[in-house]
C-alpha cells in the first residue's frame, strides 16, 4: 500500500498542493532550490522561475540575525536537521518571521541526496505572543505601581505627623522630641529602601564590586543582621571556621546589605515578628550537580543564611519564588520585588540565591558567593 | 476619664506617630497589630474609638469592620487608608455602608487626625 503511494503522484500532488510550504535543495553546488510548491510562492511572493536554481538565502534581508544564518549554514555542512526561526523577507519586500524546519534527506546507503525545508510564517503567532507578553509586563508594571506607592504611604505617614508635632516643638519636652525625630528618621530610611529596591530592579546590578576578605565581612555582616531583627525575635549564629583564610568573595556591600535586608525582613514576616532568625556563616564546597542546579561554578563557596522559625513556603510557591512581582503579602505590602531584586543581583557576583523550605517549620535562604583567594592560600591551592 | 481608642495598625511607625499624637492630645492607646489581634481586644475591653487600617495580613482592616458591626459593636470607627488613588475602595464601601464612620487618606496630617477623632468621639 505504502509502495503504491510512494510509486504514484498522490506523494508529489500532496506536497505541491500541501497549504504548508515546502523546498528542496542541492545538497552540494550552492544548496540552491530545485524544487519550491505552490504554498512557497505563496508564502514568499516569488514565482517558481524566480526561486529555483537559487539559494534560499536570497529570502534574508538587512533584519536577519546573522547567528541564525551562522547555525543553518552550520547543521547543513554537518548534516544535521535543524529547527529554528528566523527573519526573511517576501518579494515585496515585507518581513516575516519565518519557522524553518530542515532535514537531510539520506539515500538507502545513507549518501546525503537532498535537504527537504519546511517552513510556516509565525509572524502573527509571535506578534499574539509580544502582544501578550507586554500586557503582562504593563499589568505587574501597574500591581508594582499601586504596591510600591501604597508602600510610600505608609512610611511618609509617620514622617507627615512628626513633622507636624515638630512645628510645636517648644510644646514638646526634649524626650518627645527626640522620639519624634527618630520616629521621622526611620521611616524616611523605610521609604529610601522602597525607592532604593524600585531602582535596583531598573537598573543592571553588578557594577561597582569590591573584593572583600571574608573574616572581615563576617563581623560587619552579624552587626548589620542583629540591627534589622525586632526585639522580640532571638538572634542566632551557625557559624564554622573557614577552611583557610585570606579568602575574599567579590561584592558589593551595600547592595549584599540590602540582599540580607530583604532576606531578614522576608524572615520576621513569616514569623509574625517572633521566634528565632539565625545567620548561618559557613563554607561549603559546591560539587557539580549541585552546581548545575543552582547555576554556579562548582568549587568553594561563602554560604551566607538566613533561617526563620516561621511558617514556611507552600511547595505550590517553589516555583515562583523569586520570580518578579511575585508576593504572598496582601495587597500594598511589599512590592513582590525583593526576592527576584536579591537573587538577580546575587547572579551578578556568579553567585546564587538558593532556599529550603519545611511549612510550619521554617525557611533557610542561602546567598551562594564564590570565594576566591587574597593570597595564594586560596581555595585552589588546599583542594 | 481619658477616652479610651484602640488603633489596628500593623506598622510600626504608623503606631509609634499616632500613638505620640494621640497620648499627647490627652487620649489614651491601646494597640493591636492585625485584625485579629483587634477583634480580640475589642472583645475583652470597652473603647470609645476604633481606629483601623484597612491593608493588613490575615484579618484586614474591612473584615474588622464587618465582624464588629455584625456582633452589634456600635463603636465609632475610622478607617485609614492608603490605597493607590487616595482614600481605597474597600475603605469607602465601609463608610458608604455606614459599617464604619470615617475614613482618613493617607498620608493625612496631624490635624485632620486630631479633627476626625474629636468630631468622633463627641
Amino acid at each position: 500500500m505504502i509502495d503504491d503511494v510512494l510509486t504514484n503522484d498522490v506523494l508529489i500532488q500532496s506536497i505541491e498542493h500541501s497549504n504548508v510550504a515546502h523546498s528542496i535543495s542541492r545538497i552540494d553546488g550552492d544548496g540552491e532550490l530545485t524544487y519550491v510548491n505552490r504554498a512557497f510562492t505563496a508564502a514568499t511572493g516569488y514565482t517558481r522561475a524566480e526561486a529555483i536554481g537559487r539559494n534560499c538565502r536570497f529570502l534574508q534581508g538587512p533584519g536577519t540575525d546573522p547567528g541564525a544564518v551562522q547555525a543553518i549554514r552550520t547543521s547543513l555542512a554537518d548534516f544535521k536537521p535543524i529547527e529554528i526561526q528566523i527573519l526573511n523577507y517576501k518579494k515585496d519586500g515585507s518581513p516575516f518571521l519565518n519557522h524553518l524546519r530542515m532535514t537531510p534527506v539520506f539515500d538507502p546507503g545513507g549518501k546525503p541526496i537532498a535537504y527537504v525545508g519546511v517552513q510556516s510564517d509565525v509572524t502573527r503567532l509571535h506578534e499574539d505572543q509580544r502582544l501578550e507578553q507586554e500586557r503582562r509586563n504593563m499589568e505587574a508594571l501597574g500591581r508594582m505601581a499601586g504596591n510600591v506607592s501604597h508602600e510610600i504611604k505608609n512610611a511618609l505617614q509617620p514622617v507627615k505627623l512628626m513633622a507636624d508635632m515638630l512645628k510645636d516643638w517648644k510644646s514638646l519636652s526634649e524626650e518627645q522630641r527626640a522620639k519624634c525625630i527618630g520616629i521621622l528618621c526611620q521611616n524616611v530610611e523605610i521609604a529610601d529602601g522602597i525607592v532604593r529596591d524600585v531602582l535596583t530592579y531598573a537598573r543592571k546590578p553588578g557594577a561597582d564590586v569590591e573584593t572583600i576578605a571574608v573574616e572581615d565581612l563576617k563581623p560587619e555582616v552579624v552587626r548589620f543582621v542583629r540591627h534589622q531583627i525586632p526585639e522580640n525575635v532571638a538572634f542566632e549564629i551557625d557559624d564554622a571556621p573557614m577552611p583557610a583564610r585570606a579568602w575574599s568573595v567579590h561584592v558589593r556591600r551595600t547592595h549584599l546589605f540590602q540582599v540580607l535586608m530583604n532576606l531578614v525582613n522576608n524572615a520576621v514576616y513569616a514569623m509574625e515578628g517572633k521566634g528565632t532568625l539565625t545567620l548561618r556563616w559557613r563554607h561549603e564546597a559546591v560539587g557539580p550537580a549541585q552546581a548545575q542546579k543552582l547555576a554556579l561554578k562548582s568549587g568553594h563557596h561563602l554560604v551566607v543564611g538566613i533561617r526563620d522559625t516561621g511558617c514556611g513556603i507552600d511547595p505550590k510557591y517553589a516555583g515562583e519564588v523569586f520570580g518578579p512581582f511575585f508576593s504572598t503579602k496582601p495587597p500594598g505590602e511589599g512590592t513582590g520585588l525583593g526576592l527576584s531584586v536579591s537573587a538577580q543581583i546575587v547572579k551578578a557576583w556568579n553567585g546564587a540565591l538558593d532556599f529550603v523550605s519545611t511549612p510550619q517549620t521554617g525557611t533557610t535562604f542561602s546567598v551562594y558567593l564564590p570565594i576566591d583567594s587574597l593570597a595564594g592560600d586560596g581555595p585552589d591551592a588546599k583542594t | 476619664m481619658a477616652k479610651k481608642i484602640l488603633l489596628i495598625e500593623d506598622m510600626k511607625g504608623i503606631r509609634d506617630s499616632l500613638e505620640m499624637i494621640l497620648s499627647t492630645g490627652g487620649y489614651q492607646l491601646d494597640f493591636a497589630a492585625n485584625g485579629a489581634d483587634g477583634l480580640r481586644k475589642v472583645g475583652s475591653s470597652a473603647y470609645d474609638l476604633i481606629v483601623t487600617d484597612i491593608l493588613m495580613p490575615e484579618v484586614d482592616g474591612t473584615e474588622v469592620i464587618i465582624a464588629l458591626r455584625a456582633a452589634g459593636n456600635r463603636t465609632p470607627i475610622l478607617a485609614i487608608s492608603g490605597g493607590g488613588a487616595g482614600v481605597s475602595a474597600d475603605a469607602a464601601l465601609m463608610v458608604a455602608k455606614q459599617k464604619a464612620s470615617a475614613v482618613l487618606a493617607k498620608p493625612f496630617s496631624k490635624s485632620e487626625l486630631l479633627d476626625a477623632v474629636r468630631a468622633l468621639l463627641s
